[in-house]
């Protein structure tokens, strides 16, 4: 899998493939036997055409500087909010289904999603130009998109018709080569929904993560199931466990381990 | 803080890292007055973020223009700072990390603490490769011991000649391997590789008013307590308590002033915040500016138009600049998915590694380069997850996205294990710094201008790495994920791992060097080096260490010389 390179621009107009071709005409089918009149035709190449004509906000903040005061960062952080109300809503609707809720962790919306976005594409740094291109972009893409195979907004589809969408641009974002507009905006926002979420506490605690709290003593090392797991693992292998300097100095008898390879004596 | 000092002093240090610092403090406390110029701002230990999250930052504290290294990093530091640029020759693609605050580089390095072994100071003799060093081990020795008692050094001792131990009575207990890192010690000892507890410059006990590390922040940020060693935490205070020193901050050095008679009077500088230029005298000047800055301000130096700059007869500052060659393998393992959760974050830095052990097969002729390098180990799930990093276990089934998705990236955090080789690179002609003959910063002063090539000295400890590398993971059960291009393809960027030396190095013949022994410049005697720019060599044992070492040593040399009126 090639790595994204945050910030990297899309390149070629929406080409559609035969069999995003299948997929896009089954879902208009779909939609089609729900309204008989619908008067909605397919594209020649599948998608909604890509707006050009958006304006994009243009964003002239210094940036926080070289030397910056770690402790006042500020509620609203060092930059002027450009996102407006709309676009927080569209995205967390999309940053919710790529990383929906379960019963034991939270949707993205929930953990503050739209503040890092609009944190993100305020940024006065080179590498979030493009995604503050693709928010303004691609939401109204988003809409021509839904309107097209569904005749809705996107914030009104239901989860099920976003989803559809979603694994159209999904696709879009799988194919070799340069990525058209929507395949480069669905890598982008997963991409940032994933490193933004997983970066709070609560996406830590839905990893496992255990963060480093402060010891008083010596660094255990692996202890209980991870160190039996450990263990376990190594002595499969036919690896020498017994040389190993587990845990503290001491909590284990070490048997000697000298190298004896190619050195000088 | 700046200001137009008037004052006399005995000695200037340009730089306050880990040269410099601990010239600051062995000069102070032998009763020399000192003034200590440092080009960044101070950052009071004291008010270290140590443990605001990532997300309590802008973008989650991601490398930018302004912070190269992240939000959190301790200073003005990158490879790229607006006001003072360098260039490189066509085709080099030469970074250079400059760390500018209180402390230094210090503040930001690895704390791996290796010491030389006999053989990096003979390197002439094995390989005629390059010069010997003009001082053995047995003669750094008790300088290392002194060194590592002042900084604080815990770890194991490998017992193997070329890799000599810290007395017992210095060295502080190791820290537990993590599981991963147990599980690569086993492999590579299976294959005939040794592996040990690494020294790190991390207490693990207290030492004087330091506290023992807790197991929490991380070490680049800086460390309040004094656990991770840096200049300003550990050195820079003592030499306060002798009442000695005097700190000037924001003031970037910009030449040596050289007197009738040729010795140096003191240095010129510059406040960065106001433009307002100032001098400093003093009856000696020690650069520990770090290799390449130190090389700048010599070439910078001297009489107007002066191509040479100052105590540069053999020709050789700037030159022999070398960096460390290195190469990241990364191994998944299917074994590693799942495993249980435990706090893996330990000191931060890594608790183990794997020493050079091929001296006997170079010397042989059995190896198709001549020096050695050695190995480190990450990844796991040690560090809190970082918003650039989460692909590696997202993106491993191709973008899925909804249900799913939280258990693929649950499934491979911490199952991925990467081994960092190390190496030494031997200096070359093709790689050096020179003032730009056009290009000058916002103060009117040349910058400088790298040139650099790696020859197949490096390519093929490349290679050996990768194989070597593959062999442990694959023996682990892992499978090798990453790292495996050509050397040309895969090697680190020029100036990457920030182990920049050379560029004035010390020798035992004024043609061929520009420090004697004691890091005195051969052309003037008041005028000394303490930073990585005396290295007559780059051995791959990380260079803070060394540098210390022979700021301690070398001072006490030029605190006799001062006592003794020789200067």
């Amino acid at each position: 899998m090639a790595k994204l390179a945050i910030g990297s621009t899309p390149q070629r107009p929406i080409k559609l493939s035969r069999r995003r071709m299948i997929q896009l005409t089954m879902a208009m089918s779909a939609l089609g036997a729900c309204k008989p009149n619908s008067e909605i035709e397919l594209p020649a190449d599948g998608f909604a055409p890509w707006p050009t004509d958006i304006p994009i906000p243009k964003v002239t903040h210094a940036g926080y500087g070289q030397f910056p005061n770690y402790f006042e960062i500020g509620e609203t952080g060092p930059w002027p909010k450009i996102l407006s109300d709309l676009h927080k809503r569209q995205l967390e609707k999309f940053a919710d289904l790529i990383l929906p809720a379960t019963d034991t962790a939270p949707a993205p919306s929930q953990i503050g999603i739209a503040d890092f976005f609009d944190d993100w594409t305020s940024a006065p740094y080179p590498w979030m130009t493009d995604t503050r291109k693709t928010v303004h972009e691609g939401f109204v893409w988003l809409d021509r998109q839904a309107a097209l195979m569904f005749k809705r907004d996107w914030l009104d589809l239901s989860n099920s018709q976003a989803t559809q969408i979603l694994e159209l641009m999904q696709e879009a974002s799988q194919e070799e080569g340069p990525l058209t507009q929507p395949g480069w905006m669905f890598r982008n926002l997963r991409e940032l929904t994933i490193g933004a979420y997983y970066t709070t506490p609560e996406g830590e605690a839905d990893l496992g993560h255990i963060s480093a709290q402060p010891l008083v003593g010596d660094y255990p090392g692996p202890t209980g199931p991870a160190l039996d797991h450990i263990r376990d693992l190594i002595v499969s292998l036919e690896l020498d466990w017994d040389d190993l300097p587990v845990g503290i100095p001491s909590s284990k008898p070490i048997a000697p381990y000298v190298f004896n390879g190619d050195e000088p004596k | 803080m700046t200001n137009v000092v008037n004052e006399d002093y005995d000695v200037v240090i340009v730089g306050s890292g880990g040269g410099g610092g601990m010239a600051a403090y062995r000069l102070t406390s032998l009763g020399v007055k000192v003034c200590l110029v440092e080009q960044g701002p101070n950052q009071d230990p004291g008010e270290i973020p140590m443990f605001q999250r990532n997300d309590e930052a802008p973008l989650r504290a991601i490398g930018t223009p302004d912070k190269n290294w992240g939000y959190f990093d301790n200073g003005i530091c990158g490879t790229w700072l607006p006001d003072q640029p360098y260039t490189s020759d066509d085709g080099v693609d030469f970074t250079w990390y400059r760390a500018q605050v209180v402390g230094g580089r210090t503040n930001h390095y690895a704390r791996h603490s290796p010491r030389l072994g006999p053989y990096d100071f003979i390197q002439g003799d094995l390989d005629g490769l390059s010069p010997n060093w003009p001082v053995s081990y047995e003669e750094m020795k008790p300088y290392y011991d002194a060194t590592e008692a002042v900084v604080g050094i815990s770890g194991a001792n490998t017992g193997m000649y070329n890799h000599p131990g810290t007395p017992e009575d210095i060295l502080q207990p190791p820290i537990a391997p993590r599981a991963y890192e147990l599980l690569m010690m086993a492999s590579a000892r299976k294959v005939g590789i040794p592996a040990f507890q690494r020294h790190n410059a991390i207490l693990t006990r207290n030492l004087g008013d330091r506290m023992a590390c807790f197991y929490a922040t991380p070490c680049m940020r800086g460390c309040s307590i004094g656990a991770a060693f840096s200049s300003s935490t550990s050195l820079i205070p003592l030499a306060n308590k002798t009442g000695k020193l005097t700190i000037v901050t924001r003031a970037k050095v910009c030449t040596v002033e050289t007197g009738q008679d040729g010795k140096a009077t003191g240095v010129t500088f510059v406040d960065t915040q106001t433009g307002v230029e100032g001098r400093i005298k003093a009856r000696a000047v020690v650069l520990a500016a770090s290799a390449c800055a130190t090389a700048q301000i010599m070439l910078t130096s001297g009489k107007n138009g002066s191509k040479d700059g100052i105590g540069n007869s053999s020709g050789q500052v700037g030159r022999n600049l070398t960096d460390t060659p290195a190469v990241r393998v990364t191994g998944k393992f299917a074994s590693l998915e799942n495993r249980p959760r435990y706090d893996e974050f330990g000191a931060n830095m890594d608790h183990i590694y794997m020493p050079w052990w091929g001296y006997e097969a170079q010397k042989k002729g059995q190896m198709d380069f001549p020096r050695g390098y050695h190995i480190e180990v990450g990844q796991g799930f040690r560090d809190a997850p970082e918003l650039n990093a989460m692909q590696q276990y997202s993106d491993r089934n191709g973008l899925v996205f909804g249900d799913g998705l939280r258990d693929e990236i649950r499934r491979h955090w911490g199952s991925f294990v990467y081994l960092d080789g190390r190496g030494e690179m031997v200096a070359n002609d093709k790689s050096y710094c020179a003032l730009d003959p056009d290009v000058k910063n916002k103060w009117g002063y040349p910058v400088l201008r790298f040139s650099f090539e790696w020859s197949d000295y490096e390519y093929n400890q490349i290679a050996h790495m990768q194989e070597t590398f593959s062999t442990i993971i694959e023996r682990a059960g892992g499978e090798v994920v990453s790292g495996l291009g050509t050397p040309k393809d895969e090697i680190s960027k020029p100036g990457g791992m920030v182990h920049e030396v050379g560029t004035t190095r010390m020798g035992s013949d004024p043609q061929k060097s520009v420090c004697d022994p004691y890091g005195q410049t051969w052309d003037i005697d008041n005028l000394y080096v303490m930073d990585g720019g005396v290295l007559p060599t780059n051995p791959h044992k990380n260079p803070t260490l060394h540098i210390m070492a022979l700021a301690y040593r070398n001072c006490e040399n030029l605190a006799q010389r001062l006592k003794q009126g020789d200067i």
